[in-house]
């Protein structure tokens, strides 16, 4: 199914730096305070969220009750899950953080705050979570489950993630698309397809499989540049490479937000890759605004 | 022709035992795994009925799972997923997704390092640790993990669901896990929505919910490749539904209009309707909101049915097991259409005057069923319901 995004957009935050600079500026009245009350991986993403659900011309083309969220982040609530527990230690566990230490936390911050009703879900797999999200997405959309779908890749990044992740360098980051796959003028670009797979252990192999599945199920792939975030290529050095922050699960979303903007190709293939064994790919077409 | 999607293997580790007969028998004979565990007094939960899993000593001699951060999560998806996937005598040949639903995956070793512990593991943590593991042993080609609050497994059988009509792969083992840590106990007392008593699903005195912890997964393939390769259909899975209630991130829409979103939609997806369904297995964990909003939301969507379709829940026998709820449930609920049978609701003894439910309580009840709809609904307002049906007889 070919999906069309209406609307999309990034956010790359310095490490502490308050949300409230970034706030969009037709967000409702009041945001501040609440970007204040919710943990940095819900606030990344209900900026993002307030950035394409309400910026021309994805405002008002949709309906609430018919759109889907899903979120895909490598570390989910890692963050808050660290800041509740090192009150814990301290004896002052904290039941308003408590409620953020689920990876699905943002989901349910968005609905609240966009009076979204659709299905809702986080995936947490790994680097790969932004792109799969994006297949989900259209798997939603295909079935009619959903008519619009907000995808939001995000990351928060925490002091042990830093020590212990293998992404050294990771950073706060988000980024969102709005699809649909309704006919419509397509200024960020087309979905055309998407492929997720694994093979354990072994990233460069699951990408393979899935630009193979892209090309035998849209001949027009084998035209198409690919294209990645600075840490997946490693695992495909022939890809061009979209330089985003290293924000996990975020930078592909991040790269797909970004492709209207560039005019070196019509159509690329994204990849994204996990070092657990987790591949996955879309195929962007070009819009008639982009 | 539809080419629905058999359950063709179960697989759980709950309180009451390490496999599906253990966990069906103790709830068939009403029985309740719940207690204090003095191995959690160092913790200050030592007086808390929860839940635990019997894990073989090698892997909780002791509670050394809770103080060395062995990783208790995998062990459950472990012990859980060889079960579904021998049930189903899966050849390792064909094309396999997983999909699992968690809200926390492994913790474990990840709070023992915050904690300065000496940790006699260095595994991996992470929501998707577990689920790694098993895509790794079972040579898996697709794998998504997923987390919906409370609601994650009931959640991940839509992304089962959509592989498998797409044909992306030939089965899809799915299911849920969460394992119990200090970490999260910490946090539902830090909300007081833990009971000190053994919990009382929709009852005049419920007073809160008990933790619990385990696994479960389901092996489901299309019932095309299920008869290809002459293995017997245990149920079918027909549907699912996912909602959002848009309303608070730590309480249910109190008319439950979410949880009826979701319910519905899953009922269409399934091509039933409301006046098909013959049993409810409900998310019933026993909080004051929760229990009346699930009235409230059934009483919408069965209408004037809502006296006589028998519902229960099983949060007074394993406690209320988080990402891994709704995947339990559903063995249950696979294990109900095969039987005939509902297990009671452990805990329930007098209704709530403002529960309008046929609660299934006291002893296990025999009635004739084809359609189950289970339901299940988390943090920030996330509902997720299946529609499962009898497979053939």
């Amino acid at each position: 199914m070919t999906c069309v995004i209406l609307s999309a957009a990034t956010l790359f935050p310095r490490s502490g730096e308050p949300l409230s600079s970034h706030i969009f500026d037709g967000a409702p009245p009041g945001r501040s305070a609440q970007l204040l009350r919710m943990d940095r991986l819900c606030g990344l993403s209900l900026c993002v969220a307030d950035r394409v659900l309400l910026a021309s011309p994805a405002a008002g083309r949709f309906d609430p009750n018919t759109t889907a969220i899903l979120v895909g982040s490598r570390y989910g609530c890692h963050k808050s899950d660290e800041d509740f527990f090192r009150g814990l230690l301290e004896g002052q566990p904290s039941p308003r953080l408590f409620a953020y230490t689920l990876p699905s936390s943002p989901v349910g911050e968005v609905s609240i705050h966009h009076e979204l009703r659709g299905p809702g879900l986080s995936i947490v797999s790994g680097r790969t979570a932004g792109l799969e999200a994006l297949a989900q997405a259209t798997l939603l959309l295909e079935s009619g489950q959903a008519q619009t779908c907000l995808v939001i890749g995000c990351e928060a990044a925490s002091p042990s993630l830093i020590e212990h992740a293998t992404d050294v360098d990771l950073c706060d980051g988000a980024a969102a698309i709005l699809l649909t796959g309704a006919t419509a003028d397509a200024g960020h670009g087309y979905l055309a397809a998407s492929s997720t797979n694994f093979v354990a252990n072994d990233p460069a192999a699951a990408l393979f499989v899935c630009i193979e599945e892209l090309c035998k199920n849209v001949p027009a792939c084998r035209n198409a540049a690919l294209i990645c975030d600075p840490q997946t290529r490693s695992y495909m050095p022939s890809s061009l490479v979209y330089e985003t922050p290293p924000c996990g699960a975020a930078a592909s979303i991040a790269v797909l937000a970004g492709l209207g903007t560039r005019t070196d190709a019509d159509a690329f293939v994204v990849l994204s890759a996990d070092p657990a064994g987790l591949g996955a790919a879309v195929l962007w077409r070009r819009g008639m605004g982009g | 022709m539809i080419d629905r999607v058999a359950v063709t293997g179960l697989g759980a580790v709950s309180s009451l035992g390490l496999d599906v007969e253990s966990f069906w028998r103790g709830l068939v004979d009403g029985k309740t795994a719940l207690r204090q565990h003095s191995i959690l007094a160092p913790f200050g939960f030592g007086e808390l009925p929860l839940g635990l899993v019997p894990l073989p000593a090698d892997l909780d001699e002791e509670g050394r799972a809770w103080q060395c951060g062995r990783p208790r999560a995998t062990a459950c998806a472990e012990l859980a997923a060889a079960e579904a996937m021998a049930d189903a005598a899966w050849p390792a040949s064909s094309r396999l997704g997983i999909c699992v639903g968690t809200t926390l995956g492994e913790k474990a070793p990840w709070v023992s390092r915050l904690r300065g512990t000496d940790t006699d593991d260095d595994g991996a943590f992470g929501a998707a640790a577990p689920a790694h593991v098993l895509a790794s042993r079972y040579a898996a080609r697709r794998l998504r993990v997923v987390s919906a609050a409370c609601a994650s497994s009931n959640a991940a059988f839509q992304v089962a669901l959509d592989w498998l009509r797409g044909g992306l792969c030939d089965a899809v083992l799915c299911g849920g896990v969460d394992a119990l840590q200090e970490f999260v106990v910490a946090g539902f007392t830090s909300l007081r929505a833990l009971s000190p008593l053994p919990c009382r699903p929709f009852d005049a005195e419920r007073s809160g919910l008990n933790l619990g912890e385990g696994a479960a997964f389901l092996l489901l393939e299309r019932e095309s490749h299920a008869r290809a390769r002459g293995r017997s259909i245990r149920a079918f899975l027909d549907g699912v539904g996912l909602s959002c209630d848009a309303n608070h991130m730590t309480g249910p829409d109190r008319e439950g209009r979410g949880a009826t979103r979701a319910m519905s939609a899953a009922l269409v997806d399934a091509g039933r309707d409301a006046a098909a369904v013959d049993f409810v297995s409900a998310h019933g964990t026993a909080t004051l909101f929760n229990d009346l909003m699930e009235s409230q939301a059934l009483g919408t969507l069965l209408g004037a049915r809502v006296p006589v379709v028998p519902i229960n829940s099983i949060k007074g026998s394993i406690g209320h097991t988080l990402g891994a709820a709704g995947a339990l449930e559903a063995v249950m609920a696979v294990r109900v259409l095969e039987e005939q049978l509902i297990p009671p609701t452990v805990g329930h003894l007098q209704r709530a005057e403002n529960i309008k439910l046929d609660v299934v309580a006291g002893d296990a009840r025999q009635v004739p069923i084809d359609c189950v709809l289970s339901t299940s609904s988390g943090f920030g307002g996330l509902n997720a319901a299946i529609v499962l049906s009898r497979g053939p007889r």
